[in-house]
């Protein structure tokens, strides 16, 4: 994961507060402004289909992440979350039989069980629910 | 599945159209900041915008088949299938 551009900026920022200290310390009284001189990192901004663009210059310079495994981008709207949808408790006519072979994801929260088809998650990708009082995304 | 609340406040964490080594990347719609799940890590990290570096917690979650939570969670509510093939 690691990014040798940005070792390799750090390096030369390095050097260079290394020889303004010098030249602080060579300049004794003089009265010669010293100059900071930043450098800056190129930002890395991702551009999705929609034309949004997202500065991940974070992601890359400090997290490692690189912009070529970055993929797709259809856009925020392509894919919409479910917000809080009906679920149905035993008895209810939607509800599974207890034989049914499929996987879920599944969480109980103070008392609160709630299962999710993993193919209905991966539809939508994410489901924004409160589960026993908890604000939870659910997806995998 | 994961915490959605950070500094007191509810975030609505949607898709954000991208992907990264195929594994979705996340997005909150109240700040535009965008959450992965870096590997070994167990919870979502703001990789850009507004929570830069901050992390949501994964909360205990199962990934089983229905027969198995069923089982033991026999008061359990579930999200209805809606058509498509069902499991996955």
């Amino acid at each position: 994961m690691g990014n040798p551009g940005y070792d390799g900026r750090r390096r030369v920022a390095f050097a260079a507060l290394a020889a303004s200290a010098l030249a602080l310390l060579a300049g004794g009284c003089s009265t010669d402004r010293v100059t900071v001189t930043e450098f800056p990192r190129d930002p890395v901004v991702l551009v999705d289909q929609d034309g949004l663009e997202t500065d991940i210059s974070y992601a890359v310079y400090e997290l490692g992440m690189e912009v070529d495994r970055f993929e797709f981008g259809l856009g925020v709207d392509a894919i919409q979350p479910l917000i809080q949808p009906r679920l149905v408790g035993p008895g209810h006519p939607a509800f599974p039989p207890p034989d049914a072979t499929f996987l879920v994801v599944g969480t109980e929260i103070d008392g609160d069980a709630r299962a999710y088809g993993m193919f209905d998650i991966r539809r939508n990708e994410v489901v924004d629910e409160v589960i026993g009082g908890a604000h939870v995304a659910v997806t995998y | 599945m994961y915490s959605r609340s950070i500094d007191g406040r509810v975030l609505t964490i949607a898709a954000s159209g991208w992907t990264y080594d195929r594994l979705f990347v996340l997005r909150d719609r109240e700040t535009g900041s965008l959450w992965y799940e870096l590997p070994n890590t167990g919870r979502l990290t703001c990789i850009a915008g507004h929570y830069e570096g901050r992390t949501l917690p994964e909360l205990n979650t199962a990934y089983v088949p229905w027969a198995t939570w069923y089982q033991d969670h026999p008061d359990t509510k579930i999200l209805p299938t809606r058509g498509g093939r069902p499991g996955g």
